[in-house]
């Protein structure tokens, strides 16, 4: 459906021209102007008004874009760039084109499955640490140990979700891990696949019902919940939790020399609009640096929702290595998505030229390896 | 062979399309005029650039110089589809020579990025359109464009020394050449800057470069009239000072600003008058203290020097977020491009801006108005609902008496934003008797008329 306030919202785009100062998947294609997000909005105009059909350079264009929100957030017309392009892929979706998913699509697939009741949950062996299986407090842990069956590097799931638990245990706090949750659905929402989303959403919405409170370690998961979902209980990414653990005095950390970085995820910062909440945290242990783009400025790791990674997000994802090898020794994000590309990476030194020293680590778990013992 | 072929035989796989999904990406500038182009290239060197131009020669196909696609009349828009050539490619800084007062540069180097380069050396190249992030050196040339400090340093024509241009049958040309000064002939340099890319399409630009200013400083006076605008304008000139930069926001425009940016708080006043001054410190301090006593002489209520460089900072910003942030206004309209760029001669700046709160009062579309007054140039923005046809037609009207209004006041239609598509009937109505001796030069430029078809004429 094409609803007349989309169309306006087309129109909210002047055509200045200021994003392809600013895009920087854009900087690396230095292509056509579909690789913008002006290009983007108009070809969005293009496809609702039945003025283009659907065809590969059309999905390139809607689909070689994570999202990111930096030209959203300096465009001065307010165009709202991401939103209109997630609409634009739900009418490709709508008119039965697929989604370029990378990996072959299996983690569409295997959230797919997740809708699905009564699956083996082997995973939760795998967890250390003292959980529940309902509860008021909840941790999600969304989408992670599906993860890591289908990357061939150790993405490390059971340790942050072990790592997750420890942190509650720590406060005094037996988390639920409710193991009937669905996927979040933040891929197939920004994929366009809205009818999955509802279904997703309906389906976690009904088990999540009457919780108070629910921590994500994945910052996509939690704008998703916290953006699209109607939940009754707070959502919390874990960084605002362990900030306010820690001012209520209930974790303390071993301190450390390391040099360290965070980089800022999307999800969590642009789109919901959390910086400080882990920069608190890591500096009461660590030797904090940032990166020359950080906060408001941070760049993309360049892919979002699993969609199009290739050449160019490779190379955006190795300048911000490399950005952070400058300024630190370890880099860490709260985010598994970005931890993933980071990481993958990092798997392929002999395929990436100039691939820097640098570790890198999960949030959650960097966070739970150095608490000390109050 | 099928011309796509060709093309691709020129410039590889990559860098040529004939995809409708790509063209169509190509249709618009920051304009409302549409037009789909049939192919989009992009060239690397001036030997691609001369190819293409003579496979579009020989098939007597319209060829399209593209930059950025900043513009705002249409100037890029393949208004008689063809091939556009899009030139961001081109972008390599080939020389800088600030010794000899020079950089050569290709055409798609980015405004912004030629002028960090130059600060390297404390030098930049003077012309300074707000679209400075995103514009191209060869949009500027081809719509000789300028912007708030023009006043002092002039418009882009008074910038490029020479040129190396792809005339429309292919052959390349040099203009100008390495010195300030050249008085080789007729200027050709000159007619190529602002020909909206209709004799030939420019592939390398000699760039007069200058010493930047070592000391900076603003002046904001706030007046309750709007009459009192024009007056202060000459009384400053009268003090013997030329600012960088003398800008008007009238009332509409402060009301835009501290709605999209509350912080900034401009004053409830009619107008604000934000005056640039630079030079050595010692011109700099008695300027200033020139500006004020001509402000207050003339009546504003107060006159402001900026005292840090946040609160320069954030008057800037805020003069140059207008245009963008009347986009913001209302969730139902856009802002596009119409009665947007005029001049009158400064003495009569009131009387436009009273003819376009007349003509805002009269077509019921809410006016914004602002501009470098310093050189008489106003711009205008209308919130406008582009999917309400009745309404659409209804700016477009008064988007056309408020360049009629500016031309009865001996003013032009045509000052700044070039002519592209869209003002084609006031170069007319402003050239008069010059109108077919342009015509003429443009035949002997480009006899086949495909060299960018549908600007600053329409050729049957
Ligand atoms: C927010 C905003 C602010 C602006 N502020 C100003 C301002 O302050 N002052 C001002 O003057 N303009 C301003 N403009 C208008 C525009 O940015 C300028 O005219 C700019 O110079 C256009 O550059 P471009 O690279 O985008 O050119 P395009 O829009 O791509 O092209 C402009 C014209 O130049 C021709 N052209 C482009 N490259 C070549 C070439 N290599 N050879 C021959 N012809 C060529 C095109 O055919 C076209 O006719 C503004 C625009 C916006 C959106
Ligand atoms: S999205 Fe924003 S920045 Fe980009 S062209 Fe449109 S208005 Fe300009
Ligand atoms: S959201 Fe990010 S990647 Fe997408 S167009 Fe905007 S800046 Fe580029």
């Amino acid at each position: 459906m094409i609803s007349e306030q989309l169309l306006l919202d087309i129109t909210k785009c002047s055509r200045c021209g200021k994003c392809t100062a600013i895009c920087p998947m854009f900087e690396k294609t230095k292509g056509w102007d579909t690789g913008v997000a002006r290009g983007k909005l108009l070809v969005s105009w293009g496809l609702a008004r039945g003025e283009l059909e659907i065809n590969d350079k059309l999905i390139e264009a809607l689909y070689q874009c994570p999202t990111c929100m930096l030209c959203e957030q300096e465009c001065t017309a307010g165009a709202k760039v991401t939103e209109i392009i997630r609409e634009a892929r739900a009418l490709i979706v709508e008119r039965g084109a697929s989604v370029p998913f990378s990996h072959r699509g299996t983690f569409d697939t295997v959230a797919r499955i997740t809708l699905r009741d009564g699956l083996h949950r082997d995973w939760l062996d795998l967890i250390k640490g003292d959980f529940r299986e309902n509860g008021e407090t909840v941790y999600f842990p969304g989408s992670l140990p599906y993860l890591e069956p289908v990357l061939d590097f150790d993405l490390g799931a059971a340790r942050i979700i072990s790592a997750a638990v420890t942190i509650f245990n720590r406060a005094g706090i037996r988390p639920a891990i409710i193991t009937q949750l669905a996927d979040s659905g933040h891929d197939a929402f920004w994929s366009g696949q809205y009818q999955f989303f509802n279904a997703l959403k309906e389906k976690n919405s009904r088990l999540l019902a009457g919780t108070k409170m629910i921590v994500t370690t994945c910052a996509e998961d939690y704008s998703i919940l916290k953006s699209e979902y109607s939940l009754e209980a707070g959502v919390y990414h874990i960084s605002q939790f362990v900030r306010d653990l820690i001012r209520e005095g209930k974790l303390a950390f071993s301190e450390g020399a390391e040099r360290v970085t965070f980089h800022d995820p999307c999800r969590l910062g642009r789109h919901t609009g959390e910086y400080d909440a882990p920069r608190e945290v890591l500096k009461t242990f660590v030797d904090y640096r940032e990166m020359a783009r950080y906060g408001k400025d941070a760049v993309c790791c360049g892919v979002g929702a699993w969609m199009n990674c290739n050449k160019y997000s490779k190379q955006l994802r190795l300048d911000r290595v490399k950005e952070a090898a400058e300024a630190a020794d370890t880099l860490i994000t709260a985010c598994s998505k970005c931890l993933s590309h980071f990481s993958c990476l990092m798997t392929e030194p002999e395929k990436v030229e100039d691939l820097p020293e640098i570790k890198i680590v999960d949030f959650t778990e960097f966070v739970a390896r150095n608490l000390k013992d109050t | 062979m099928d011309i796509i072929d060709e093309l691709i035989q020129i410039v590889g796989q990559e860098r040529a399309s004939d995809d409708k999904t790509v063209l169509y990406a190509y249709s618009r500038d920051s304009s409302l005029i549409t037009g789909m182009p049939d192919y989009v290239v992009r060239p690397v060197s001036t030997e691609e650039v001369a190819k293409i131009v003579s496979l579009a020669s020989q098939r007597k196909i319209p060829i399209v110089p593209r930059g950025m696609g900043s513009g705002m009349e249409a100037g890029c828009v393949p208004v008689h589809g063809g091939i556009v050539l899009d030139l961001h490619n081109m972008d390599k800084i080939l020389e800088v020579n600030t010794d000899c007062l020079y950089a050569v540069v290709e055409p798609g180097v980015i405004h912004a990025n030629l002028n960090a380069r130059l600060a390297e050396q404390d030098f930049f190249f003077a012309p300074d359109p707000a679209s400075t992030d995103f514009c191209t050196i060869g949009g500027m040339i081809g719509t000789n464009a300028s912007g708030m400090t023009c006043l002092k340093y002039g418009d882009t024509r008074k910038s490029v020394l020479g040129l190396e241009v792809v005339l429309p049958d292919g052959t390349i040309i040099n203009t100008g050449s390495r010195t300030v000064k050249s008085d080789c002939g007729y200027d050709l340099t000159a007619l190529f800057v602002g020909a909206d890319g209709t004799l030939g399409v420019v592939t390398k630009a000699i760039l007069k470069v200058i010493p930047r200013p070592r000391t900076r400083a603003t002046v904001a006076a706030y007046f309750d009239e709007l009459e009192k605008i024009g007056e202060v304008v000459v009384a400053i000139f009268a003090t013997g000072v030329i600012p960088a930069a003398c800008e008007l926001l009238d009332r509409s425009a402060i009301k835009v600003i501290n709605q999209y940016k509350p912080e900034i708080a401009l004053p409830d006043v009619d107008a604000i008058l934000i005056i640039n001054l630079e030079g050595s410190a010692a011109a700099v301090e008695e300027e200033v203290a020139g500006v004020v006593s001509s402000c207050k002489k003339v009546g504003a209520i107060e006159v402001k020097t900026a005292a840090t460089r946040e609160e320069v900072d954030a008057l800037w910003a805020g003069r140059r977020s207008v245009g963008s942030a009347i986009y913001r206004l209302d969730p139902k309209r856009a802002s596009p491009n119409i009665g947007g760029d005029y001049g009158v001669p400064i003495k009569r700046l009131p009387e436009m801006l009273r003819e376009v709160r007349r003509i805002a009062e009269e077509s019921g579309i809410p006016m914004v108005a602002f501009g470098h007054v310093g050189d008489g140039n106003l711009h205008t923005h209308m919130p406008v609902n582009v999917l309400d046809e009745e309404e659409l037609a209804r700016a477009e009207k008064a988007g056309d008496a408020i360049y009629e209004a500016a031309l009865k006041l001996g003013g032009t239609a045509t000052p700044e934003h070039g002519i592209g598509a869209s003002k084609i009937r006031w170069v007319k109505e402003e050239s008069k008797s010059a109108y077919p001796l342009m015509l003429a030069i443009k035949k002997v430029f480009d006899p086949h008329n495909i060299m960018n078809p549908g600007k600053i004429f329409e050729i049957s």
